[in-house]
């Protein structure tokens, strides 16, 4: 992404074992139960039912959110020894929200550069590294427009642009498609997937388009909060 | 540099907005620039009264609260004349009074003195001399009162003559009346009282060992160095007290702006504050977003408040007509930077409430809400 050499960035590992989440008390049960094994560069695509419980899910995989029971492992660390989930975000993961989550008043170069301000980096590298990031989005002509004037797609390609700045091991995307163009869409999972040389990110994708999920080595299936029992991953 | 980026655009999102935040802050700040220039005026009006006499020793009773009491008696007066170290004696009585159009007019009693009548500039005819029923009027006194050489004004039904108007550059005097000591006298009523004695001393002679040694004589009174007469007073010292009150007022004011205007901000920036927590920021670098929003608000503020205290005087100046000289005409800029850090604290202060919100964002939850 830019001239400056960085090292292989393999994708991350993650188990997370008989995940659980519930709100208002335990009165609404968002996830009853989630067994999920990635191998490190594996993408997998989660399909299943509006409210059963995938967005709350990448919820708790991304650590924005802590479960109520089960564990989260990361190249066999348990999640919970993570001191600063914020740091390890930013070292690791990559969010791509179902809606795109951008700062209205920032331009599309600086709300791809947010996760860059968070580390000691040179500013001109951070514009190199988010401007030929949105050039690879065909969206360089819109690097200074404030994200509230871009159309909806564009608006979502920045979302990824965002994901993707810090070279993560893991990305997690919550029906990126979901509201943009079959164009938009296509480009959007070809930069999602194709990645050049060692850099080969763990992915996991939420979807309700089995098209889309199709491009993931993987498919499970998520239904009434209870996403089944680590099946055999194949090595990616 | 990239932080500062970001804080910038939140800050011209609405620019129309951190306008008007950044005024009421200001409305704040200036409030108590305001204030306090007043003090500072009113100080200064007494200070330079006894640099323009040029005494170097006050006399006047002993523990008297203010100068405009007529306690001390001519022989006082006399007796301090021929004590060791002082030069010259110079009796003063002044009072305020009801004249045409002005409620406090400040007339002053005054001996015929040359190092008194050096020190004003006569613009038109002479200062009132010894026993006649004639004054002297300041120039801001006689634009407000229409009042020139020839004119007469009536005081407590006393017909003066005024002989002259002058100008000394201290705003007591220019916005008053000086009249021969003895008219001054029988205008209040005073008989042989005197306000205050004002002595010069010989050359070499310490101001401080003659006012010691005068109070030791005369326990009856107090000879304070003009240097520290001022402090003496109780009005001032009150002044200086209620305006510090309302000082502490205005920058809560100032406070409670910056504290409405940023939970008002942070309520309706909750998921740009998920969002930073999200892709990494940690919590020390959000909240240095948020205080710094805090911290530029209020030094706009502040740098607006010199030109609202400007505004504000100059709205005032129509209701202010009598009290020319008394109330400050100016804000005193050396004031400032004194105020731009009470304005900066109170911006930091103001932002612990919302900062403590923000922190305390889950971001699940809101970005879970649509």
């Amino acid at each position: 992404m830019s001239d400056r050499p960085s090292l292989p960035r393999a994708g991350l590992a993650l188990e997370a074992k008989g995940l659980a989440k519930a709100y208002e008390e335990g009165l609404v049960v968002a996830v009853r139960r989630a067994d999920l094994s990635l191998a490190p560069g594996e993408r997998v695509a989660i399909m299943g039912p509006t409210g059963c419980g995938k967005s709350t899910l990448l919820a708790m995989l991304s650590l924005l959110e802590a479960p109520d029971t089960g564990e989260i492992f990361f190249d066999g660390q348990p999640a919970r020894t993570i001191k600063s989930p914020e740091q390890w975000r930013l070292a690791n993961v990559g969010i791509v929200f179902q809606l795109h989550y951008l700062i209205p008043h920032l331009t599309a170069l600086e709300n791809v550069m947010l996760p860059l301000l968070a580390k000691d980096m040179p500013q001109k590298e951070r514009e190199e590294r988010g401007r030929t990031l949105l050039a690879s989005l065909n969206l360089s002509h819109r690097c200074h427009t404030l994200a509230a004037k871009l159309s909806g797609g564009e608006r979502q390609l920045v979302a990824l642009a965002r994901a993707l700045i810090n070279e993560p091991r893991l990305v997690l995307a919550d029906e990126p498609t979901g509201a943009v163009d079959s164009a938009t869409g296509a480009l959007l999972l070809d930069r999602l997937f194709d990645h050049s040389g060692a850099y080969r990110p763990t992915i996991l994708l939420v979807t309700h388009d089995p098209a889309v999920a199709a491009r993931a080595d993987r498919i499970v299936t998520m239904r009434d909060g209870v996403l089944p029992a680590p099946q055999k991953t194949s090595p990616a | 540099m990239g932080v500062i980026r970001v804080l910038v655009r939140d800050l011209l999102r609405h620019p129309a907005l951190t306008v008007a935040y950044a005024f009421g802050i200001g409305v704040g700040a200036a409030t108590y620039l305001l204030l306090v220039s007043a003090t500072t005026h009113f100080s200064a009006q007494f200070a330079q009264a006894k640099k323009l006499l040029g005494a170097d020793v006050v006399v006047q009773r002993a523990r008297a609260s203010s100068p405009f009491m007529w306690q001390l008696r001519e022989q006082e007066a006399a007796k301090l004349a021929s004590f060791p170290g002082v030069q010259t004696v110079l009796r003063l009585g002044f009072g305020s009074v009801d004249v045409v159009g002005d409620r406090f007019f400040m007339f002053y009693g005054l001996e015929p003195d040359p190092m008194l009548s050096r020190s004003m500039r006569s613009l038109e005819g002479r200062m009132p001399v010894d026993g006649a029923p004639e004054a002297a009027v300041g120039i801001f006194a006689a634009e407000r009162l229409g009042l020139r050489v020839g004119s007469t004004l009536l005081v407590r039904d006393v017909p003066l003559r005024i002989v002259g108007v002058y100008q000394c550059g201290h705003s007591l005097l220019d916005n008053g009346g000086i009249a021969p000591l003895d008219v001054v006298q029988r205008l209040f009523d005073k008989g042989d009282q005197l306000s205050a004695v004002l002595l010069r001393l010989a050359p070499g002679a310490d101001p401080e060992a003659v006012a010691q040694a005068i109070a030791q004589a005369y326990p009856a009174l107090e000879a304070t160095p003009t240097e520290r007469w001022i402090s003496l007073y109780g009005q001032v010292r009150l002044v200086e007290s209620y305006v510090g009150t309302i000082g502490v007022i205005a920058i809560a004011v100032a406070l409670f702006v910056v504290l409405s205007v940023l939970q008002l901000n942070i309520v309706t920036r909750l998921p740009e504050f998920a969002i930073l927590r999200a892709v990494g920021w940690v919590r020390w670098r959000i909240a240095a977003l948020v205080a710094g929003e805090a911290l530029a608000l209020a030094f706009f503020g502040a740098l607006l408040a010199p030109g609202i205290g400007e505004w504000i005087l100059l709205l005032l100046r129509p209701l202010n007509r009598e009290a020319v000289g008394f109330v400050t005409d100016h804000v005193e800029l050396t004031l400032w930077p004194k105020t731009t850090l009470l304005t900066l604290a109170a911006g930091l202060a103001g932002a612990v409430l919302p900062l403590s919100r923000v922190l305390r964002v889950a971001p699940a939850q809101v970005l879970r809400t649509p």
